[in-house]
């Protein structure tokens, strides 16, 4: 018997244990790397998911890649070398549901519901001071300014240029609210877009600060944007003005001459950088990031065609050629000349480097793709300012900011005739000097001019378009299919539905 | 009590007489189809509780009260048998199987039942059906054992994982695979990893060796499975182990051998001379139709590309990817024990080498089972496993890394892994890696330990109450590392990589069981159990990753000098359920059971974070009223009805909380945002379940079972794909209604019964009907290539409707469908115009299997086919690779010679044309496959070496077998292996081998 109670102490103390647990506190679990939106009630907090805005553009679907490859490809001086990455997006075969990576569309839209998420935060923060009061506005500012962003790429790729119709026909969904998780927002019309980023960068100038900070958007990042978004609408005293705006007054210089070349692998940028995605050895994007796609050790896909080859070369005094470098791929079935551009080196790596590791075959000191993402740099301010000048007929300004860029270049190259200072010597220049940073395509398109692939290094497929009206339905990326299947808004004209 | 014919009583000593009052009998029992003796077979004196068990030689002693006595014969899995004892002294007894399982004790939820009298739908398979199979897990040998299950062994990769689907699908995006409980405790189950593109490669199943397993119960109903409440929906698999029984111990040992080869071709790719003239056509034809530039020739862009004959030859490729495939198993057991200790023990090494080159599974592993009686109330338990897995892992998927796709697509006839002076070639024609190359310097691999612990304490105060309380602890813990060599194309921009990453699943329960038992009156029997169980998992991950390596051969993370990330997490969920069962029983002919559970979990809102399930359920036994003992044609006849509920719970443990993540940053600084949306409202998908069966034996060896069954899920979990616009990319809800209706038939025949000779059949068909019944509003959803539409089953697809090859110019040509996407008679040759439209399901219409067991003396023949039809399959990637022409970096399938080449032409594919046919290989349900199939899924040819031989060595039972796994397969398509996902979706995992083994089984 004692056995007994032994045993029925023991299903007592059993039952105990399982009785301790028999409370609502056992069905409590909670993740260890996220929390609840309820626990964002500080400056710190929102900092931290304004940092989480910046991740975004360090996404291989935005400006770590696609923004830059996806509209370079397309033009006439940057290609893919091969099948394998962006090759359809070169060739022009993209429909809604094949040879398109749809976080082209998606990650944007995300971004912005990210960045609306942030101003409900920094509205219901109680600063303790003027400081952090100035903290949260500069938040705000940032997050606008992102916004505006966000909305103008989406704008430029899946839209019509504003130039074509005055905005009339259809651009993306304005999104200025953190939507209903079943929203199916239609499309507004590019005016609609254009009106609501200059709204959004009208409203964030006076809230951000104004002291450089290479990684993130300050009041002179969202003036070069505006100044962009001007050019884009051909509103050129507008760009031109705060082109200008930001060159006098910002506290940013050209770079030399002599810092050219070492600028593109020094993390820390340049004396030119306004705004660049930072991007450091624990954010490595992998090979398929621009610099991946750079890498001629890597999948190094994306190069330069042999027209922008020539361009460079036709100046051998341009310090341009120190960053171009021409290689002999060592395929013995299918030697090619593969052109680079060397704007994505990673940390530290210069040309000598890269080129010496190339003839010797080791591998090449990339890793880990640390390298900065330029997407505003004072040299694009200088060509807005030159572009938009010769528009309004004022060549001599326009000259005076081509000259800064070209006699940088080369000293001896300046342009002194003012018959030779026109669209086309601007568009030019901004071949060579802002090539491989996802302008090209735009200039040509927005201009009207028709893409042109006169010479291109490689034509590894027969079906690889030439000529590229600017009209052509192809030019204005279609709404992809997982975008259609659930909210059915209007579809590019050309494009069959979601086929 | 009829005396049979066939009457397998053996007479090996002379009885001797005896006039001692109260008759004592001796004798051995043995198994009448192994002649082996039955350890544990109980023996009775009819209409007495005098007892008695039979030690583990078989051997039995009883006395009984008069010589005029009966004695009743029985043990688990045999036929009963009654003899009057007739003044022997020694009755010794041969017990057939019990072919129908009427008196089979069936391991069901939390406890044991007669097959006879359980009113669920339940089936056993016995470890001898599965055991002669080399597996690396048991699911892989379920496949056609049991009506209603549909087993999918869509991976061929050793170590990888099976789909099973009880009754259908039953959920959207929720799991659809089944709850396995193991010995009484529900376990992880499904992958622990992936391979670097994501297939599912680790199965957790493949810790258990298949040997340890006794039986296996598969809970297909409400009534069977609702005890397990919130996970049960898609039924349940119960695994118990081998457990130890007393007498002299005994032990076992398996040797196994086999050697493995695809199944059948697959994706199989053209030769050298054909792949040349196709290409050498579609150019020529290119040129016919006046598209071509100017200066487009023939010559000049075949030699541009390197198209021409090798001097060395054409490269077969699949020489250099793929081997045979070598299985080599041993197992050593120990059974035994006195009347208060039993135990089994076991160890065993499992060595299988994939077919492809660098895929292997090692496993080592050992179990203790023991029971203890510490007194006559108070028995206690423990059963361990240890097991340690070693996989090197292939890639799977539509990648150039997996040597299966890469084959069938990425490599040419026309070249070779390496140049001339023997070194690697980098870059393939086709523009892709060098497959060989990278397969040789980088590898990926799992190492994996599990210990798995559950103990139990069982307290008996009176015959009719137990207390059992079951606690587990079962500990995984999975190292793995992806490596590319600095060398390897992969590894040169990182300069080597390796990624190393730990998870551990940790899951400690506690069950405890009350168990009332008792007959009243002989008549009344009550079987009454209430429970109390608590759960709680936790998922924990660490992971690092370090580049620049110094060269190939070190390959640690310590010598990385860039360390690159390191990340990982703590998560767990948790449950709590109580649970209770009433069965009831009256004169054996008329059973009533009603169960009920009620589950928290930790995975759901505050607001729906309990939920209760429940079943009822009866049989009558008609054949045990008085008019129907007069029709001796029936042995029994068995009606059963069933209904209740059970549930499915979201998969993630976290998804209806609103959450913001901290796992990346930005500039060194922390970066959060949002990575779920709330919804507190998130609840448990609902299963309703009906199940009409009819249980028959005829003849004494005709048996039958005919299920009819309804599956109604509501509140669908579904992890819905919301616009890109909105930009919160996806988020779980409960969305609509599903049903699966259908059919089961099982039928077991004994054909001939000699004292030498017996043959036996089964055979089983099963036919689900899924349907979507709602949906939000009526919206359709979708998803890729398929739609889910009220109306149509969940594995619909939805593409553009192939309608052939115009037989007059060879174009492709698509049908034109109406508005809501169903083909209307209309023709188009304009892709453009041709839209979605539904393109059929991939579930069969119905499958099944047929299976044949033939005994001559110590000779067993089983062969067992599997056979589907009306089921689909999707050709992943056949838009590239059957492109008529259009591209040329993809390899050509044999299927592309089918080809129309003149007016007049009746052919599978279109002419071919360098540049494309007007977008014939554009997504289409061209690439939709009919998957028919039949298959030899298993036979196997045993033999045991006669007693007279072997008895001398003191052993008790040589076996020797050669078995063969998919040896035969007939099927409709002849692209790829017909066991795909059973979503139809061909997602190039490894494919199924054939195997042909070597065994020898020696008892002593």
């Amino acid at each position: 018997m004692r056995n007994i109670k032994y045993i029925v102490k023991l299903f007592v103390i059993t039952g105990l244990i399982a009785g301790q647990s028999c409370t609502e506190d056992f069905l409590d679990e909670f993740p260890s790397n996220s929390q609840s939106p309820d626990n964002i009630t500080t400056i710190a907090d929102a900092q931290m998911v304004l940092n989480g805005a910046y991740d975004f553009f360090q996404d291989n679907n935005y400006y770590n890649c696609n923004m830059i490859t996806e509209n370079d490809c397309r033009a006439d001086d940057m290609q893919t070398a091969e099948y394998g990455r962006k090759d359809g997006i070169y060739l022009y075969r993209y429909t809604a549901s094949a040879e398109f990576d749809d976080g082209t569309w998606s990650l944007p839209f995300a971004l912005i519901r990210h960045v609306n998420s942030i101003f409900s935060f920094v509205e219901n923060i109680e600063t303790i001071n003027e400081a952090e009061e100035a903290v949260a506005l500069d938040i705000k500012g940032q997050a606008l300014a992102i916004r505006a962003l966000a909305h103008f790429d989406l704008c430029r790729m899946f839209g019509r240029q504003y130039s074509h119709d005055k905005g009339t026909s259809p651009g993306v969904p304005v999104v200025t609210t953190v939507l209903n998780p079943y929203a199916k927002e239609p499309r507004n019309t590019v005016a609609e877009v254009y009106a609501q980023v200059i709204k959004d960068l009208d409203e964030a100038i006076p809230l951000l600060s104004t002291d450089i900070r290479l990684g993130k958007i300050n009041a002179w990042a969202a003036k070069t944007l505006l100044a962009r978004v001007y050019l884009y609408q051909e509103e050129n005293v507008k760009a031109y003005t705060t082109a200008v705006d930001v060159y006098e007054n910002g506290p940013y210089t050209l770079m030399s001459r002599d810092a050219y070349v070492d600028s593109w692998s020094n993390s820390g940028g340049s004396s030119e950088a306004i705004f660049s995605v930072l991007n450091n050895a624990s954010d490595y994007g992998g090979g398929s990031s621009v610099a991946g796609l750079s890498d001629p050790g890597g999948f190094g896909q994306f190069i330069a065609t042999q027209d922008l080859i020539d361009l460079i070369r036709s100046d051998p005094g341009d310090i341009r050629n120190e960053i171009l470098y021409v290689d002999q791929v060592s395929d013995p079935v299918d030697p090619t000349t593969w052109g680079r551009v060397l704007k994505y080196p990673g940390n530290g790596n210069t040309k000598a480097i890269i080129v010496a590791n190339q003839e010797t075959g080791s591998p090449l000191a990339t890793v880990p793709y640390d390298c900065n993402v330029p997407v505003f740099r004072l040299s694009e301010v200088c060509l807005i300012a030159a572009e938009a000048a010769v528009k309004e007929g004022e060549v001599a300004n326009a000259k005076k900011y081509l000259n800064a860029i070209v006699e940088r270049a080369n000293p001896s190259a300046s342009v002194s005739a003012n018959a030779d200072v026109t669209l086309d010597r601007i568009l030019k220049e901004r071949r060579k000097e802002l090539v491989a940073e996802g302008h090209r395509f735009f200039d040509l398109v927005r201009n009207k001019r028709d893409i042109v692939r006169s010479n291109s290094t490689r034509i590894f497929d027969i079906t690889t378009p030439l000529t590229i009206k600017w009209d052509d339905f192809r030019i204005i990326f279609p709404i992809p299919k997982s975008e259609l299947n659930i909210n059915p808004m209007v579809q590019n004209d050309g494009y069959i539905g979601a086929n | 009590m009829k005396q049979t014919a066939l009457s397998l009583l053996l007479f090996l000593f002379c009885a001797q007489l005896s006039f001692a009052q109260g008759k004592t009998v001796t004798g051995v029992v043995t198994s009448a189809s192994t002649g082996t003796p039955i350890p544990g077979a109980s023996v009775m004196v009819k209409g007495t509780t005098i007892g008695s068990i039979t030690n583990m030689d078989g051997f039995y002693s009883i006395t009984a009260n008069n010589e005029n006595d009966i004695l009743v014969y029985s043990f688990i899995g045999m036929a009963p048998q009654e003899l009057a004892i007739n003044q022997r002294t020694v009755i010794d007894v041969a017990l057939e199987e019990d072919a129908f399982g009427l008196e089979e004790v069936m391991i069901v939820a939390y406890g044991t039942a007669k097959k006879a009298s359980f009113t669920g739908s339940a089936a056993t398979v016995k470890a001898e059906k599965i055991n002669k199979i080399p597996v690396s897990s048991f699911e892989k040998a379920l496949a056609g054992s049991i009506a209603g299950v549909q087993v999918s062994n869509a991976s061929g990769q050793p170590g990888s994982g099976t789909e099973i689907r009880i009754r259908g699908i039953g959920s959207f995006s929720a799991s659809n695979e089944p709850l396995y409980v193991i010995d009484g405790v529900p376990v992880t189950s499904g992958d622990i990893h992936n391979s670097y593109s994501g297939a599912p490669v680790g199965n957790v199943m493949s810790t258990i060796p298949v040997g340890d397993i006794e039986n296996i119960t598969v809970l297909k109903d409400a009534a069977a499975a609702s005890l397990y409440g919130s996970r049960a929906a898609n039924g349940v698999i119960l695994i118990t182990t081998k457990h130890g029984r007393e007498g002299v111990t005994k032990y076992s040992f398996k040797s196994v051998y086999g050697v493995s080869e695809f199944a059948v071709d697959n994706y199989k790719t053209v030769n050298g001379d054909d792949f040349l003239m196709l290409h050498r056509e579609s150019m020529e034809n290119y040129l016919a139709t006046g598209n071509a530039p100017a200066d487009f020739d023939v010559d000049t862009t075949m030699l541009g590309r390197d198209w021409v004959k090798p001097e060395e030859g054409y490269t077969d490729w699949y020489e250099h990817l793929f081997r045979k495939g070598i299985t080599q198993n041993a197992e050593l057991s120990a059974t035994g024990g006195s009347e208060k200790t039993q135990f089994y023990l076991s160890g065993g090494v499992f060595d299988q080498e994939g077919v492809a080159y660098k895929s292997g599974f090692t496993r080592y592993s050992g179990r203790v089972n023991v029971t203890h009686k510490m007194s006559k109330m108070l028995k206690v338990g423990l059963n361990i496993l240890n097991s340690y897995t070693d996989q090197m892992i292939v890639d799977a998927g539509s990648s150039y890394y997996n040597p299966f796709y890469s084959v069938s697509r990425n490599c040419f006839p026309t070249e070779g892994p390496y140049l001339p002076d023997g070194t690697y070639r980098l870059t393939l024609q086709s523009g892709y890696r060098n497959i060989v190359r990278e397969r040789d310097l980088n590898y990926q691999d799992a190492k994996l330990f599990r210990s798995m612990n559950t103990g139990f304490i069982e307290f008996k105060p009176f015959d009719f109450l137990t207390f059992r309380s079951t606690n587990s602890f079962d500990w995984i813990n999975n190292d793995e590392s992806n490596y590319a060599s600095p060398l390897s194309r992969s590894g040169s921009a990182e300069q080597g990589y390796i990624y190393l990453y730990n998870r551990k699943r940790i899951t400690k329960t506690t069950s405890n069981l009350v168990t009332f038992d008792k007959t009243f009156n002989n008549i009344h029997h009550v079987n009454l159990i209430a429970a109390q169980e608590a759960e709680t998992k936790r998922a924990i991950r660490f992971n690092g990753s370090g580049y620049v390596l110094p060269n190939e051969s070190i390959r640690s993370i310590g010598a990385a000098a860039i360390p690159h990330s390191v990340g990982g997490y703590d998560d767990g969920t948790s449950m709590l359920s109580f649970l209770s069962r009433l069965n009831y029983d009256f004169r054996n002919k008329y059973y009533v059971s009603t169960s009920i559970r009620r589950d928290g979990s930790s995975k759901l809102g505050i607001e729906e974070r309990w939920a209760s399930f429940w079943s009822v359920s009866g049989a009558w036994r008609l054949s045990s009223e008085d008019v129907m003992q007069t029709l001796s044609v029936i042995d029994d006849l068995k009606l059963r009805v069933s209904y209740g509920t059970n549930g499915t719970l979201p998969p993630g443990y976290y998804d209806h909380l609103a959450l913001y993540s901290y796992s990346s940053t930005y500039d060194n600084q922390i970066a959060a945002s949002e990575s779920s949306i709330s919804n507190p409202f998130l609840t448990w998908e609902k299963n309703a379940n009906l199940n009409v069966g009819i249980d028959i034996t005829l003849f004494k060896n005709i048996s039958a079972t005919v299920e009819y069954f309804q599956r109604h899920t509501r509140d669908l979990l579904m992890d819905l794909y919301l616009a890109p616009s909105v930009g919160a990319g996806r988020t779980w809800v409960n969305i609509g209604e599903m049903d699966n209706t259908g059919w089961e038939f099982d039928l077991r025949t004994t054909n001939l019964s000699t004292n030498d000779f017996t043959w036996s059949s089964t055979f089983s068909i099963t036919s689900i009907d899924n349907k979507i019944v709602k949906l939000n509003n009526n919206e359709d959803i979708i998803s890729d290539i398929y739609i889910r539409r009220e109306g149509e089953a969940y594995n619909t697809f939805f593409l553009p409707l192939w309608a052939g090859v115009n037989p007059a110019n060879g174009a492709p040509e698509w049908y034109v469908v109406d508005e809501d996407g169903y083909k209307t008679g209309e023709i188009t040759g304009s892709y453009a115009e041709a839209k979605p439209g539904v393109a059929g399901t991939a579930d069969p219409d119905f499958f099944g299997s047929l299976g044949n067991n033939l005994s001559y003396k110590g000779f067993n023949l089983a062969f067992l086919f599997n056979f589907s039809v009306g089921g689909k399959t999707w050709y992943d990637s056949g838009e590239k690779s059957l492109n008529d022409g259009s591209q040329v970096k993809y390899a050509i399938p044999v299927s592309q010679l089918d080809r129309w080449q003149k007016p007049g032409d009746v052919a599978l594919n279109p002419q071919r044309i360098w540049n494309g046919n007007n977008g014939s290989s554009s997504e289409s349900s061209r690439f939709i496959l009919d998957n028919d199939y039949l298959r030899l899924k298993d036979i196997t040819l045993s033999y045991n070496l006669p007693k007279s031989l072997i008895n001398k060595a003191s052993i008790n039972m040589i076996t020797v077998y050669v078995q063969a796994s998919n040896y035969w397969t007939w099927a409709q398509q002849d692209i790829c292996d017909p066991e795909q996902r059973v979503n139809g979706f061909a997602y190039f995992e490894m494919p199924n081998n054939k195997t042909l083994t070597f065994g020898l089984e020696i008892g002593f």
